[in-house]
């Protein structure tokens, strides 16, 4: 059976069970459920401060309506991060490299947006379709413009983790096998392409942790 | 009560002011059909796009409801 680079990619089944859900549910299991104390242990401490931390900033540019959003948009920071970092694991599989895994979490949450905005206020949603002190003769073309931008953003925000995760994937991937390749026929040339895939990790633990961050903030700010 | 809903409507006001990015208009001195489409208030905007949404969906309708002309059948 020929092994192709693109198998890490493939959901993954046993006996005809995806595991897909197991994957899903596996950052749900990693993170300690704080119990009913005052003070909590030194783990739960910092767990939660986190989570209070990122949440504060996430929420500085929304006014209070927007407040509502909190508990969503902190748990999807944490599961995509948690889902992000575990697939940088040796031969685990990433959920995020799936794209409909991705625009699941994009369309529903951008369309939820669209939606709440054009309910509780359809004449601000609608005006800012056409940018303030725009001439006259652009006003048709800019409408159309910005309409599209805005039909697009679930499509740029699952498409934009997807690819990253993937191309970062691949690239380790790549590199580790040419160090492999290399190492008996020219072990220097191996040892610095090693240095590459040391980087490069590091790189992908970074871009991980920022594609997670970047999702998640577009979300907000599309509110 | 007529004093509460003063407060309330000046509140809403400086509200939309302070809020960025929103033109209360109440600096703008439109006349005639730009003051109902023009690119610097929120409803002079809001409307610009509605009409130029009705415009796009008009066309399409145009179109799709244009009777096709039928090619007259020759006889060989």
């Amino acid at each position: 059976m020929m092994v192709s680079f693109f198998d890490q990619f493939a959901s993954p089944s046993y006996l005809g069970i995806p595991l897909i859900a197991i994957a899903i549910a596996l950052p749900w299991v990693l993170y300690p459920t704080p119990p009913a104390r005052w003070i909590n242990n030194r783990l739960i401490t910092i767990q939660g401060w986190f989570i209070n931390r990122f949440t504060n900033q996430l929420m500085l540019p929304l006014n209070v309506g927007g407040h509502k959003w909190a508990l969503l948009l902190a748990s999807l920071m944490i599961f995509l991060i948690t889902i992000n970092m575990l697939g940088l694991l040796p031969y685990t599989f990433t959920p995020t490299t799936q794209l409909s895994l991705n625009m699941g979490f994009a369309v529903p949450l951008w369309l939820a947006t669209v939606i709440i905005g054009m309910r509780n206020q359809p004449t601000i949603a609608l005006g800012h379709l056409l940018p303030e002190g725009t001439p006259i003769p652009l006003i048709p073309v800019l409408i159309i413009i910005e309409t599209i931008s805005l039909l697009i953003r679930p499509l740029a925000l699952g498409v934009r983790l997807t690819a990253n995760l993937t191309a970062g994937h691949l690239l380790i991937q790549l590199i580790a096998t040419a160090v492999f390749v290399l190492l008996p026929m020219m072990p220097t040339v191996a040892i610095l392409t090693a240095a590459v895939l040391f980087l490069l990790t590091l790189l992908e633990v970074a871009v991980a942790m920022i594609q997670a961050y970047v999702f998640v903030l577009l979300l907000s700010l599309y509110l | 009560m007529y004093i509460f809903s003063n407060m309330t409507m000046s509140i809403n006001r400086l509200r939309t002011e302070i809020m960025g990015g929103h033109d209360a208009g109440t600096h703008h001195q439109f006349t005639g059909i730009a003051k109902y489409f023009n690119s610097y208030t929120i409803t002079g905007r809001r409307n610009c796009v509605l009409a130029t949404y009705a415009s796009i969906a008009a066309l399409i309708l145009f179109f799709k409801l244009k009777p096709k002309k039928q090619k007259a059948v020759k006889s060989s």
